[in-house]
């Protein structure tokens, strides 16, 4: 006791904080899905285990899981593939083009959620642009597994392809060098050394994807047709039918894979990883490809890059389209409709996030500062527990948000405040992996230097550490406000009356099939995106914003 | 110095939190309110009321179901003051909840008693009956006349080509089941429900969602409310055809309540006046809605009157006490 005091006081700063930081995350993070767990685990206040039961009873259920795994089975190993062709394309060949294919294998992150299904349906639909009016294809069904496989693939494969090209810029050519000095021909090569180290950035991507797209709400909403996810019935469940409990055991069902894909890939990284960031000048990097292979890969880049810049421009002309389906003249109608209907829920928007992105930034920086530069107790559950929201679908803390804060003193449904919350702890982890990797890379001793001049670590942390981590950290926040613009799976359970958000009314308006307001919202909400990311440039220079995945 | 940053901090957080939690609570009147009408519908009252009472509406538009979960969720501190439109019979689970608050508008009187509560806590704005949009080109296309009975729907020529909403979510398709099983019997209109089901290519989260796939051609035929069909049918020039069960069909009675505990019951019960007046039923009738209260409002020429079609009734009560039950059995039975 008198031990823990005297380290209590020996920096008192760090210990408030480390105290905050266990009070916030414990009530905000944990308590969730706490109330989540215990309602599911509950039936009209008696402890049972009828609603898991229920879901393993009832094939109506549990086939929804297994349609779960499935779908994120395909979507991550076409994903993987995907991203592993771009990355290796950008980073390790001398293929043309490369800028215009970074762009396209990034920009899918900053759409809206239901962007690129509302594009599938008006091109590949029963009635579709393509489907049906070019090629006159009739029973075409776009509406199911496939459909979202495709879908879940084209907007997802970004995740894969920053986490791959990650890894293959950090394998150092000299092995591949060596190796083809003694003789080994180019396809010996790549499969004997690059692919093998690649493979933990592989099976990281896949599960990062995995994760992604079974927590994926918005898709499956539209497009799954008859194919049941959990994600949607837990939300059928919880919101249309009312049966608390029954939402609540689905959603933690769907964090069981979550957890573990999860846990697997962080296990799989720290033991593998071997990528450093050695500040040593760039390597220079051996060209694997033949002539033939480079064109190849070129045609296979270029027909995704086409696909996704077809997507995007069906969007852009259903904004100027009078009626989707019925009627394709010009029109600038929609445009009206919408500020009509939304220009309170754009307003909102911008407002909660612009919120709760500093808040989580802070957050972040704090407890990234505190992991790396200190040593406390608990640190590895705090380190655990804050990171712990990345691994939770969208429905989970939604659900857990709703019940726990329901009743006084926490009194928080219907306002802004909770959406706020959600988004400042769901995105706290963003933030913190980005702080995290450069307060990694700093050398502890500058700091040390500063305390040694005798600046207390309050000090040290403001003058010394939080300069050299601004840049980071601004990206990181630039993506923690991405992440809240586009957020639709928690938060369509926390909108209100007062406080809707723009991603809710594009589902709103996809669904009754004013599939031009849709577009129109969609590109408002790409528009105010890069708007924040000009801004942020603008703020910290050119090369502020290079994509950084956590 | 640290514990000054570091309170300065947290204070900020939760005045952060606290100012969006006021901001925009200030500008004049706003009535807050869920909705289950249109958006277009509740767009043009809102703008209507605002012109009349310098009152502005705020409003979200949730499904029945969404709805009716929302307002339970939030008992304890009420977001909203008042449900627009929406099922009686969700209306009446809301009261049994004791989730609603009483209240009869002027115009009570004049409703007929069964399109309101006895124990005023909800009453009824028009009726809304079933009905089936077929696609043009898609019945071209399959070489099919326009279905006119439930049984026509079940046909093998119709595989993958039909739409309703989902029973869950929906009051309209809550609407159909309750509706056939109070003609046939439960088994009976669970067996056709089992049927319909090979035919049905998607359940929609939204009521309104099928009619407008088949306004676009993403669907041949769906199930909807007739006065949706006709709008788009007359209105938004779609390649639609209306038709009517021969058997008979359900009809919802859109309705109205005050939600208990809500912070604005007073100007809620101004808006509640107000749409059963002139003004609103106007509005209503210009969507192709049969206003209950009629006013002499100008109808709009092919409107189809409810009372001209044989309705299907049911007992409200009775349908809203064994929602739950039905909607699991139809889960279970028909989506395994």
């Amino acid at each position: 006791m008198n031990f823990k005091r005297a380290l209590f006081f020996r920096d008192p700063h760090v210990s408030l904080s480390v105290i905050l930081l266990f009070a916030l995350t414990g009530l905000f993070v944990l308590y969730p899905v706490f109330s989540a767990l215990k309602l599911s685990l509950t039936k009209n206040g008696v402890w049972t285990l009828q609603s898991y039961l229920e879901i393993f009873e009832k094939s109506w259920l549990h086939r929804s899981f297994f349609n779960s795994l499935l779908l994120g089975t395909l979507s991550a190993s076409a994903s993987v593939v995907l991203g592993f062709l771009f990355a290796f394309g950008i980073t390790r060949t001398a293929i043309r083009g490369k800028a215009f294919f970074r762009l396209m294998a990034t920009l899918p992150m900053i759409s809206p959620p239901f962007m690129l299904t509302l594009s599938v349906i008006l091109l590949f639909g029963k009635n579709g642009f393509i489907t049906y009016q070019v090629f006159g294809l009739e029973n075409f069904n776009v509406y199911g597994l496939w459909g979202l496989v495709f879908v879940q693939t084209l907007s997802m494969f970004p995740i894969a392809y920053l986490t791959i090209a990650g890894v293959l810029r950090g394998i150092d050519s000299s092995i591949e060098d060596a190796s083809s000095d003694l003789g080994a021909s180019r396809w010996h090569v790549f499969r004997s050394i690059t692919l093998p180290l690649s493979a933990p950035g592989l099976i990281a991507a896949w599960l990062l994807v995995f994760v992604t797209s079974l927590a994926d709400f918005a898709n499956p909403m539209i497009l799954a047709g008859k194919f049941d996810v959990l994600s949607v019935q837990a939300y059928l469940q919880f919101t249309g039918m009312g049966n608390l409990e029954l939402g609540a055991a689905l959603s933690n069902v769907l964090l069981i894979p979550c957890l573990l894909a999860y846990f697997l890939q962080r296990w799989y990284l720290k033991n593998k990883s071997y990528v450093t960031i050695t500040g040593k000048p760039q390597l220079r990097q051996r060209d694997l490809t033949s002539k033939a292979v480079r064109t190849l890969l070129f045609f296979i880049l270029l027909l995704v890059s086409i696909m996704t810049c077809l997507l995007y421009a069906t969007v852009l002309a259903g904004c100027f389209t009078k009626s989707w389906g019925i009627d394709y003249q010009l029109s600038l109608e929609n445009f009206r409709y919408v500020f009509e209907i939304g220009w309170q829920t754009i307003q909102s928007t911008v407002l909660l996030a612009s919120i709760a992105t500093p808040i989580a930034g802070i957050l972040a920086m704090l407890t990234a500062f505190l992991i790396v530069r200190k040593q406390f107790w608990g640190k590895r559950f705090l380190e655990a527990s804050s990171l712990f929201p990345f691994a939770l679908p969208g429905t989970t803390i939604g659900i857990g948000y709703v019940l726990a804060f329901n009743d006084k003193p926490l009194l928080l449904t219907g306002t802004a405040s909770i959406i706020v919350l959600a988004f400042v702890f769901r995105n706290v982890p963003v933030g913190i992996e980005a702080a995290k990797a450069s307060l990694l890379q700093l050398d502890k001793s500058i700091e040390e230097a500063a305390q040694d001049l005798g600046a207390n670590s309050a000090r040290c942390f403001k003058d010394v550490t939080l300069p050299m981590i601004k840049p980071a950290w601004f990206t990181g926040m630039a993506y923690v406000f991405v992440h809240c613009m586009t957020a639709v799976s928690a938060v369509i359970f926390l909108i209100s009356a007062k406080w809707n958000h723009m991603t809710v009314l594009i589902l709103s308006q996809t669904e009754i099939l004013r599939f031009s307001a849709a577009s129109v919202l969609c590109l408002i909400l790409i528009c105010i995106v890069l708007a924040a990311f000009g801004l942020i440039k603008l703020l910290l220079g050119k090369n502020a914003l290079e994509l950084r995945q956590s | 110095m640290k514990i000054k940053s570091l309170s300065a901090f947290v204070v900020s957080i939760f005045s952060l939190v606290g100012l969006a939690g006021c901001f925009s609570q200030n500008s004049g009147k706003e009535l807050f309110i869920y909705s289950t009408m249109d958006e277009p519908l509740i767009q043009n009252l809102s703008r209507a009321y605002a012109q009349e009472t310098g009152n502005q509406l705020r409003f979200v538009r949730l499904s029945t179901g969404e709805a009716a979960a929302r307002i339970d969720a939030e008992k304890k501190n009420p977001q909203a003051s008042l449900w627009l439109g929406g099922m009686a019979l969700n209306h009446q689970q809301l009261k049994e909840r004791g989730l609603s608050e009483p209240f009869q508008p002027l115009v009570w009187d004049e409703i007929q008693s069964e399109f309101k509560d006895q124990d005023s806590h909800w009453s009824g704005l028009y009726l809304g009956v079933l009905a089936f949009a077929s696609n043009k080109a898609q019945l071209e296309r399959l070489r099919s006349a326009p279905p006119n009975s439930w049984q026509d729907l079940t046909h093998q020529k119709f595989k993958n080509q039909i739409q309703l909403a989902h029973p869950g979510t929906s009051g309209t398709s809550y609407n159909i089941l309750a509706a056939l099983i109070s003609k046939d019997g439960e088994s009976m209109a669970f067996d056709y429900f089992k049927k319909l089901h090979s035919n049905v290519s998607q359940y929609t989260r939204s009521g309104s969602a099928p009619a407008k796939n088949a306004a676009i051609g993403e669907t041949a035929v769906a199930i909807g409310y007739a006065h949706d069909i006709a709008r788009l049918i007359h209105e938004d020039k779609a390649p639609l055809e209306i038709s009517f069960p021969k058997e008979g069909t359900g009809y919802e009675i859109a309705s109205i309540s005050l939600i208990k505990g809500g912070k604005q019951l007073d100007l809620a019960k101004n808006f509640y006046n107000w749409m059963y007046s002139k003004a609103a039923s106007q509005i209503l009738a210009d969507y192709y809605v049969f206003p209950l209260i009629r006013n002499d409002v100008q109808m709009k020429e092919r409107s189809i009157n409810p009372s001209d079609l044989p309705l299907i009734h049911f007992d409200i009560d009775w349908a809203g006490k064994n929602r739950e039950r039905l909607v699991n059995q139809w889960n279970e039975k028909i989506n395994s």
